[in-house]
């Protein structure tokens, strides 16, 4: 069942810096010059290292839920340094990635930026403090 | 002289012989480091470039690789290294395994490092994968050239303004050209890195790396460092099983 939706570039991707730091080949496992947008629940949130991960609970057209893996483009150093931190993302909250999808597998993708309910966007790149609405 | 003044006088001479002896061979931390040797001490940051892997250098979904620290198609690679770049496959990889990156990886991304200058070493602390160098500069020489270590053995001297850094012994390294590159070095692996003051918040880095294995001669790049105002943080404890598990999903280049 579809779960991607292609979504039009936005100013919050825009404002990601142009080359991200890339600590892994991201190009090997993500489509990079693809862009989509997964709404969620917040099943799991680590900062860890290498790269922090972000396990959300999504529910598809048919009502069938499943688990997808997003693994911040960032790496936790810097996305500490912006100021994300273990409790940026709590249990239970719902959340809407943007990112790009994995290459080989439909449960798991590349995190660009996360969108909180109260409209707080945090950028997953690195570089910067978590912004507020719509990247302002 | 009476011999109780005679035992008294040869006691002292062979005191201050011992003395004598001891700081002609202990370790450099007697040795002061000179006012005119460069200060490089303190925070640093390289503009980083995207650089390309090499058109050639393709990864098992036909995308050339990227990110690369050094650029790839100014390297003189020798077939060999061509023919290891086309078998390589992701899974090999050591950083899936939480391995550090190596040199001269480390020297070309832009996350902040700490340079330490200390009589007898320079120690080196790079944010990226948290890893610590030491660069002796106490007059050793590297050790048996069988004697192997990861990020190799390091030692360094000063040439009026610049810091010369050469480090060889390095263990054979599946990634060692560029761990995004996929090219690897091998223990002939020379590097040589100097570094000269052109401001006083600015040093110009020229590194050299020589592998007869992999590469047909020696070849240099020049990277500008500048002072930051942000040092290295700690990523913590790399996580093994969310490494690895990002490779679960991705198909060999190879049948299992």
């Amino acid at each position: 069942m579809k779960l991607w939706t292609i979504a039009a570039l936005t100013s919050v991707v825009l404002s990601l810096p142009a080359t991200l730091q890339a600590h892994h080949t991201q190009v090997t496992f993500y489509f990079m010059d693809q862009v989509v947008e997964v709404t969620g629940v917040v099943k799991r949130w680590a900062l860890v290292n290498p790269h922090p991960e972000l396990v959300l609970e999504v529910t598809d057209a048919s009502g069938e839920t499943k688990e997808l893996r997003v693994y911040a483009l960032g790496v936790a150093g810097m996305m500490s340094r912006a100021g994300w931190t273990r409790d940026s993302l709590v249990p239970g909250e719902t959340v809407t990635v943007l990112g790009s999808p994995s290459r080989a597998s439909d449960s798991s993708m590349a995190g660009r930026s996360v969108t909180k309910a109260s409209g707080t966007v945090l950028v997953m790149g690195g570089g910067g403090p978590p912004q507020g609405p719509s990247g302002q | 002289m009476n011999s109780v003044s005679q035992q008294t006088t040869w006691t002292k001479i062979t005191y201050f012989a011992l003395v004598a002896l001891v700081t002609a061979i202990a370790p450099g931390s007697l040795v002061a480091q000179s006012v005119d040797d460069p200060d490089v001490s303190g925070n640093w940051r390289i503009e980083r470039q995207p650089y390309s892997c090499g058109e050639w250098n393709l990864d098992q979904f036909g995308n050339v690789r990227a990110g690369c620290a050094i650029s790839i198609d100014e390297l003189p690679l020798n077939k060999r290294a061509r023919a290891w770049a086309e078998f390589y496959d992701e899974p090999m990889a050591a950083m899936w395994d939480c391995v550090p990156a190596s040199l001269p990886s480390l020297l070309g991304d832009s996350f902040p490092w700490n340079l330490s200058q200390k009589s007898d070493r320079i120690t080196i602390w790079y944010e990226h994968d948290d890893t610590v160098r030491t660069v002796w500069m106490d007059g050793r020489r590297h050790p048996f050239v069988g004697e192997l270590f990861y990020m190799g053995h390091s030692i360094g001297w000063y040439e009026g303004e610049t810091l010369v850094i050469e480090t060889t012994n390095f263990t054979f390294d599946p990634d060692g050209m560029d761990d995004h590159g996929h090219i690897a070095t091998s223990v002939r692996k020379r590097l040589t890195e100097r570094y000269t003051q052109t401001g006083p918040d600015s040093l110009e880095m020229a590194i050299t790396l020589e592998d007869p294995l992999f590469l047909t001669e020696p070849y240099t790049w020049v990277r500008q460092l500048n002072r930051s105002d942000v040092g290295p943080e700690s990523w913590g404890e790399c996580d093994l099983d969310q490494s690895r598990r990002q490779l679960e999903s991705l198909p060999s280049k190879y049948d299992e």
